[in-house]
């Protein structure tokens, strides 16, 4: 009898255990694996499902990197602020939600070029914009140029070794940077348009190639040809960049084509100064492929117009983006979470940067029926990259002064995505003043602990890779298959770039 | 119709003495009184009722004596009538509910109805070292089901009013308009007398024993609801034995595990096992007695992280008083096998005169046991009044209090939150 018991007893657990186990490839995985791959495939299930074959380029490309991988997972990082007490802080303060960028890793800031042709470095990504606690942000930005400064000088371990040893000082030099502007904004002090690399070499670069690439636009030559049919300019298809293979324009479906002028017109409405509508006339659109880390499954399109003149060589490259949401929990009372994606990319942009045309050609609009973002494509608009952070511009010095200028940019941001919610930037430097050096410490702290625990999530996100495959383990649906004109957009690219 | 509104006054007039037959667990096809906060929400779990405690035996509560005697009559007349026809699978004797609604029945039957619960909600918090408010109004429900029998087969449809994106998400239908989605539709048989099998997208186990426990749903959902530890439903299959003469029952439902607002994304499957226990319900005076306790092993998303729950409660379930305490451990919470967290439910109603409802809920949340100041303290009181039946309105009062590690983890909550709300239950 009791023999009986036992075997429907362990018979019963063992079905238990079937019921509720994990598969093979599940089990081989530890207990932070699989909260990465919840959390991933969670943000990222609807583009997992109808476009599967973006996600797998995302992935391929976040796992082929610890930045990219940093870069692509921004919510982990959010996961982690609420449930791993990655943001708990002796500066913490309820309600301190400025309005800001969210994902302020160092690659989300650039060069942009205002009406006026002055170059400046602004916040050139704002997919994630919205209010987020002051801290999280920068230390978003602090771990992000710790882990940058680990990604660093791929090919010089002498350099990597200088730097890695620096590392806790460059991410205090973001902090301190940061503590410093905010004080002195809110003593009254002025906003400062960041027009120059002072003496921050990876900043300089950027001026110097941006001033170099604004009179040659090479981005014409690259990407477009002259059509020796009709005499006008036209857009390349397939690969495009030999640097990048995995840049790629592809042909749009006609009915997207037939959309777009509705698509250009909306998108002139929106801009801070609208150029006569003669600029937005189209002449070529195509399907791109290969930018961005976090977005790289979005939608994009190079959309060419024709610029000031008729004439070709001041012909326009927009790049198009789908909009998606920003991540953020619509913490404190409604504000722009609460409106459609266009407008807190609107309202983001206008009151972050420096002037509201820092870029002037940056609006929003819609294509059938899709929330997109449009804003120019010039070679000049050079972005700051982790691989440029080499030699001279690789230096623990020179990774120091960049994080202390994008410590104070990102102030500015707090100061001025604060002023809609009053006593947000005051509050914040009473805060910092308490103990500026310790808040310095603190901040470099948690970047370098959290830059480890990055660290070990970018293995952990290959394993998971190899256990789960590139769909992260969800299940494939055949009810999940898009329309074929929308299937069209999701597809991957037709040619490889040779 | 009218056979079934008479039904409903006498359950109403019966829960007043000591709801010990309102009380038991209800089917959700089941006719539920008419006196909406004080009883069981149409989510309410699937056990079937049978043999309740004799309605005749329960003691009047004050101020209800006329509609106990009521009651208690009708109950008797009930079982008495010749044209009651007996449905197959119920004693001759039965006061469970679903036997009682076949009365005038041939074997189809159809059991609608609706829950309305809107307010207006006045928020307060400290932002930025000021005081910030803001205000709106909400609907925090709007069900409306229709369930079906046809002997011992039955079903139901669930419809619930939602806003179409959560939690700072832009992209829903229109804008953020409310939607309307499925929350519940299964198909059940009712085996012999005591067992009830369920599939489909059905109500869990545990979470309705504790709004039932309360009572007032209308104020506010469950702790373990808000704590994250459970969904109301979720798609799979239940098979529910009620124990003899309202002792409660025992469950064990089989779920994928994600709730009913996402798509299954593992292979594992979560299994509940659930029981809530009337001890003493042979005594008359002791019947509300209710202790309860659950085990659900899950795992959730796509990297199947652990998801175990443990529940556990007490409760009293009288008319005239509904409280008690539950308990909910969770053995990976937020994606993390290895965090746990639990959360102590406490509520109290007091219905002291048949207008007249008092309530309180205090929860405390530990968000994870190994940080000391991860928790939050939620406190409620709410007074309401049951201006006509079946709708009422409340008052209630929040207060939210978080540890320093909470506060950092969950910006800009509020502290302090008035709400006026009215609850409407048709059925």
């Amino acid at each position: 009898m009791s023999r009986s018991l036992l075997l429907i007893v362990s018979r019963s657990v063992l079905a238990l255990g079937v019921l509720t186990g994990a598969s093979c490839e599940q089990a081989a995985l530890d207990d932070r694996s699989r909260t990465i791959a919840n959390v991933l495939s969670r943000a990222d299930e609807s583009f997992i499902r109808d476009r599967p074959a973006l996600s797998r380029d995302k992935y391929e490309l976040m796992a082929s990197s610890r930045f990219e991988f940093y870069r692509g997972s921004f919510a982990l990082f959010l996961h982690d602020a609420e449930h791993e007490g990655s943001t708990t802080s002796a500066f913490a303060q309820d309600g301190l939600l400025p309005l800001g960028i969210g994902d302020t890793h160092p690659e989300n800031f650039g060069i942009v070029r205002a009406s006026d042709g002055s170059f400046a470095i602004e916040p050139n990504d704002f997919d994630a914009a919205d209010r987020y606690p002051y801290l999280w942000e920068l230390r978003r930005l602090c771990t992000g140029l710790v882990v940058a400064a680990r990604s660093s000088n791929p090919d010089d371990p002498e350099a990597l070794a200088l730097v890695r040893a620096a590392e806790r000082d460059i991410a205090r030099s973001a902090a301190s940077g940061y503590s410093e502007s905010i004080a002195l904004l809110a003593a009254g002090g002025e906003k400062v348009r960041v027009t120059d690399g002072g003496d921050a070499p990876n900043l300089v670069d950027l001026f110097d190639r941006a001033v170099r690439d604004a009179a040659a636009r090479p981005e014409l030559d690259a990407s477009t040809v002259i059509d020796d049919a009709t005499g006008r300019r036209r857009l390349r298809r397939g690969g495009y960049d030999p640097a990048d293979p995995h840049k790629i324009f592809d042909d749009l479906p006609k009915t997207v084509l037939e959309a777009l002028p509705a698509t250009l017109t909306e998108y002139r409405a929106s801009l801070v100064s609208p150029p006569q509508a003669a600029y937005f006339r189209l002449l070529d659109a195509a399907r791109s492929y290969g930018s961005g880390v976090a977005s790289l499954a979005k939608i994009r399109m190079a959309v060419l117009v024709e610029g000031p003149t008729d004439a070709h060589d001041d012909d326009v490259i927009l790049e198009l983006k789908e909009l998606g949401e920003s991540g953020a929990k619509g913490w404190g009372e409604p504000s722009v979470s609460a409106d459609d994606p266009g407008a807190r990319i609107l309202s983001s942009t206008r009151t972050l940067w420096a002037r509201p045309d820092a870029e002037p050609l940056w609006g929003t609009s819609h294509m059938l029926g899709l929330s997109v973002q449009l804003k120019g494509d010039f070679d000049a608009y050079k972005g700051l990259k982790v691989a440029r952070m080499v030699k001279s511009r690789g230096t623990p010095e020179a990774l120091e002064t960049t994080a202390h200028a994008l410590g104070g940019l990102l102030a500015r941001l707090h100061a001025a995505g604060g002023r809609a919610y009053p006593g947000t930037l005051t509050a914040i430097a009473a805060t910092i003043a308490k103990n500026p050096t310790r808040f310095a410490d603190e901040q470099a702290d948690a970047a370098v602990r959290y830059a480890d625990v990055v660290e070990g999530d970018f293995v952990r996100f290959q394993r998971v890779l190899a256990a789960l495959g590139p769909r992260l383990g969800v299940p494939e649906d055949a009810a999940d298959q898009p329309s074929p004109d929308v299937a069209a957009l999701y597809a991957p690219p037709k040619e490889e770039s040779p | 119709m009218k056979a079934r509104a008479s039904l409903v006054v006498l359950l109403v007039a019966t829960s007043l003495g000591g709801e010990a037959l309102a009380d038991e667990p209800t089917a959700p096809d089941a006719v539920e009184p008419a006196s909406p906060s004080s009883n069981p929400p149409p989510s309410s779990p699937p056990p079937p009722a049978p043999a309740a405690p004799k309605v005749e035996a329960q003691p009047p509560a004050a101020g209800a004596a006329a509609a106990e005697s009521k009651s208690a009559a009708g109950a008797r007349e009930a079982t008495a009538d010749p044209k009651l026809s007996v449905k197959p699978g119920c004693p001759p004797d039965s006061t469970e509910e679903r036997c009682k609604t076949v009365v005038h029945d041939p074997k189809l039957r159809f059991d609608p109805g609706l829950t309305v619960y809107a307010q207006y909600g006045l928020g307060l918090r400290k932002d930025a070292g000021k005081t910030q408010w803001f205000h709106e109004f909400e609907l925090t429900r709007a069900h409306a089901w229709l369930g079906a029998s046809w002997g011992d087969a039955h079903a139901r449809v669930l419809l619930e009013a939602v806003r179409s994106a959560s939690e700072g998400a832009l992209l829903g239908v229109g804008g953020d308009s409310f939607v309307v989605r499925v929350r519940e539709a299964y198909a059940g048989y009712r085996l012999f007398r005591y067992i009830d099998v369920r599939a489909g997208l059905l109500p869990t186990l545990t979470i309705p024993i504790v709004e039932r426990s309360w009572g007032l749903r209308a104020v506010n959902p469950s702790g373990i609801e808000r704590a994250g530890f459970g969904s109301p439903a979720d798609l799979g299959a239940t098979i529910v034995g009620s124990f003899p003469k309202g002792f409660g029952f025992i469950g064990v439902g089989g779920y994928n595990g994600e709730g009913y607002t996402r798509r299954e994304l593992n292979r594992g499957k979560n299994v509940e096992v659930a029981t809530e226990v009337h001890p003493l319900a042979h005594i008359p005076l002791a019947a509300p007695l209710s202790v309860f306790a659950s085990y659900q092993s899950g795992s959730s998303g796509t990297g199947s992280a652990q998801a175990n729950r443990i529940h556990a409660g007490i409760a009293w379930q009288g008319g005239l008083i509904r409280g008690g305490a539950a308990f909910g451990y969770a053995l990976g919470v937020a994606d993390k096998g290895s965090q746990n967290a639990y959360e102590i439910d406490s509520f109290v109603k007091v219905t002291p005169i048949d207008l007249l409802v008092l309530g309180a809920d205090v929860t405390y949340w530990k968000r994870d046991t190994r940080v000391a100041t991860d928790q939050l303290l939620l406190v409620t009181a709410t007074v309401g009044v049951h201006v006509v039946n079946p709708f009422s309105a409340y008052f209630a009062f929040d207060h939210q209090s978080l540890g320093d590690a909470a506060r950092a983890a969950l910006p800009s909550q509020d502290q302090y939150r008035f709400r006026l709300i009215a609850a409407m239950e048709l059925q």
